[in-house]
């Protein structure tokens, strides 16, 4: 499973350099990233791209809400939310509003692989 | 052993592996320090989560420029990061980290599912000391590397006279 569209919602630029390169590493092309909710729902609309990684922890708009958004106006929107264990009761509100899936932090290129590959199976075909 | 020692105990403790795992930088010593004080005493780079929910604390780290400078080299060394991202890189890493080690430590503890909220991070390079509520319970644990200390503060906001 590669070459796919993917957004990257993060509020750390650092995050979003680590989940760009190992994306690209893993042969996605990351075609737009940005680091409020609120920006993300007009960079969707705009790029329309085939898998988000969303932040949950973002100090405007969480990811929560960000993800609720997108799936009202886009309800194919296939969002992976992208976080740390101990917002486990987080997660599962975002899956609620429509997420996907999640990965937990720190990122490793296996895990995200697998839970995009999955996502994108289950949701697509 | 209470939540907050044993949250405490936790923070160090996935600070140690995540020093170890993800950065190949060993801890030689920890100690910890329980007590009432009335200023937390920073060191370089401080960075700072509050969380809400089943547990109210706030939670430091603060570290030596040596060491987070070794962190920061290590955490971003396959990355390109132009000059004038310098200073914005450091801070998100710091942010990074806590937020990393915090979420992480709390779902060891998160047996009750409660919802816990963390802030968004903050890091603080000038200041020197933070000023505690009255009588707040603050546990530090320090670590020690080759390449300087990382203090690790639990406050417990709520302990009252």
């Amino acid at each position: 499973m590669d070459n796919l569209r993917v957004m990257v919602v993060d509020d750390s630029s650092i995050t979003i350099k680590k989940l760009t390169q190992t994306l690209e590493q893993l042969g996605h092309q990351v075609v737009c990233s940005c680091k409020t909710g609120a920006e993300a729902l007009a960079y969707y609309q705009q790029y329309q791209p085939d898998i988000v990684t969303m932040d949950i922890t973002m100090p405007d708009m969480d990811g929560i809400e960000a993800t609720q958004q997108i799936i009202s106006a886009f309800p194919n929107a296939l969002i992976i939310m992208v976080t740390s264990h101990g917002q486990e009761q987080m997660v599962i509100e975002s899956i609620e509003m429509g997420a996907k899936g999640y990965v937990l932090k720190p990122i490793k290129a296996d895990k995200l692989a697998n839970m995009m590959a999955d996502v994108y199976k289950k949701y697509k075909s | 052993m209470n939540d907050f020692s044993y949250l405490t105990d936790k923070l160090s403790s996935r600070m140690i592996a995540f020093l170890n795992d993800e950065l190949a930088i060993e801890t030689i010593d920890r100690t910890l320090v329980v007590n009432t004080l009335q200023k937390m005493q920073l060191n370089y780079l401080t960075s700072l989560i509050s969380v809400e929910g089943g547990i109210k604390v706030f939670i430091a780290l603060s570290y030596d420029e040596s060491l987070f400078n070794e962190i920061f080299a290590r955490y971003t060394a396959d990355l390109t990061i132009e000059d004038d991202e310098q200073e914005e890189a450091l801070i998100d890493s710091a942010g990074d980290i806590i937020n990393i080690l915090v979420g992480n430590s709390l779902a060891d503890m998160n047996d009750t599912n409660q919802k816990m909220i963390m802030s968004p991070p903050i890091v603080i390079t000038a200041a020197k000391q933070i000023g505690c509520q009255r009588h707040s319970l603050v546990y530090r644990t320090r670590l020690v590397t080759q390449y300087g200390v990382v203090d690790i503060y639990l406050v417990n906001c709520l302990t009252q006279d």
